[in-house]
């Protein structure tokens, strides 16, 4: 197996990123996509194709009208679809398993140049891992388009700057999206209660039929202390857990005399649509 | 006499205290000076058993209160009581709603155990709760 050289990765990264523009669009303006599959899948930022229609000019300048198939403003991601096939997609990585410290490339069109790549270092990952912060220098313009590994394999979508570095959505969260889930879910009614020593636990009041707590045999009655190891800390903690798993999510929890505490691997299901 | 009307518990409706109630406030406000109510130092939700566990554990009812915190060093504590422990029965009386806990805080039961009926880790255990007085508000 020969390794490619980094400017090859850079290459078949800019060639996977596109442009995308609002139609009827302002002639600035705009942000960038990536090619998701070949068949003419593109994934972007909701903030960039908010309408229903966008265009998409690919890096050998041939532009197409998409459609957009699919938003999650709360993730701010976009599925956008073109009529094109044989296009030279990413290959998406595991955010999961992002470690910081390593090397990333983040390719867009920021400022109207197109194709424009930056590097820099994966700097933290935020609300367990709900993003992946680099302190690659983007720009306007970057918005949707790719943050990969040395590899080329993208790991997040560009979304934000804040405070210098860039913020991307972790790829693992594209790829729930495109299953159609709104994000995953236990299938719990919890009550979070305060712990001594400032811990934090979360009560379950409910389990529901079919769900995955209740695949994972956890209880009424059981107090959740922790996910993969770690405590909760505060209110926002499962839920940023739950969000930046992968499949399976190790929660730590009491259950009974609380001698010991108890771990469980939870497979997690799509959130399960409500009934209005 | 059949009670003492007073407009103070309802806007609606006038009510009576009943005379049963009101000797038995008297006589305790004459001989102690104040009014003493249980207390067993715990925050409880009313919660829906789930009807596997309900019919396994063989409850009378489809329903309990959840244990959500436990006041330190409080009755329940001094019991071994825990948050997410679910009290089924006091004194073998089912509880399916906090009005139900109500009972056992009658001032008849400060200083007396109390049998709690608690579903713990999805099986059925007994503690006895020594019903402490309720601590009077700092005037």
């Amino acid at each position: 197996m020969t390794i490619p050289g980094f400017g090859e990765v850079s290459e078949s990264l800019r060639r996977s990123t596109v442009q995308v523009q609002q139609t009827p669009g302002r002639a600035q303006g705009g942000g960038s996509g990536i090619i998701w599959s070949g068949d003419g899948l593109i994934i972007t930022n909701a903030h960039v194709a908010h309408g229903s229609q966008a265009k998409v000019s690919l890096w050998d300048g041939s532009t197409y009208d998409a459609s957009v198939l699919n938003r999650d403003t709360r993730r701010d991601l976009a599925s956008l679809k073109i009529h094109a096939s044989g296009l030279p997609a990413a290959t998406p990585g595991n955010s999961s398993a992002l470690r910081v410290g390593e090397l990333v490339i983040a390719v867009g069109n920021p400022f109207g140049f197109i194709g424009a790549l930056t590097t820099g270092v994966v700097h933290s990952l935020p609300g367990r891992q709900r993003w992946v912060a680099a302190d690659v220098r983007l720009a306007p313009g970057n918005s949707g388009g790719p943050l990969a590994d040395a590899q080329g394999r993208v790991i997040g979508i560009n979304t934000m700057i804040a405070g210098g570095l860039a913020l991307a959505v972790p790829s693992n969260a594209v790829a729930r999206f495109l299953k159609g889930e709104s994000g995953p879910s236990l299938g719990v009614t919890l009550q979070p209660v305060p712990l001594r020593d400032g811990a934090f636990g979360f009560l379950l009041l409910k389990v529901d039929l079919g769900s995955a707590a209740e695949a994972a045999s956890l209880m009424i009655g059981d107090l959740l202390i922790g996910a993969a190891s770690k405590p909760f800390a505060s209110f926002d903690d499962l839920h940023a857990a739950v969000e930046s798993s992968g499949e399976t999510l190790d929660l730590q929890f009491l259950r009974g005399d609380r001698r010991a505490t108890r771990s469980t691997a939870v497979r997690l299901r799509a959130r399960q649509p409500e009934a209005a | 006499m059949l009670g003492i009307a007073t407009s103070g518990l309802s806007r609606i409706a006038g009510l009576a205290v009943p005379i049963a109630t009101v000797n038995r406030v008297v006589e305790e406000l004459l001989t102690k000076g104040h009014i003493s109510r249980g207390y067993l130092g715990l925050g409880l939700q009313p919660i829906a058993i789930p009807d596997a566990l309900a019919k396994e554990l063989k409850l009378t009812g489809p329903g309990g209160v959840i244990t959500l915190s436990v006041e330190p060093n409080g009755p329940a504590e001094r019991a071994g009581l825990m948050i997410g422990d679910i009290l089924v029965a006091l004194n073998g009386k089912p509880i399916q709603d906090t009005d139900d806990v109500q009972s056992v805080l009658e001032p008849g039961f400060v200083g007396k155990p109390v049998k709690a009926t608690l579903v713990r880790g999805g099986a059925l255990t007994e503690a006895s709760i020594t019903v402490g007085e309720r601590p009077r508000r700092a005037e």
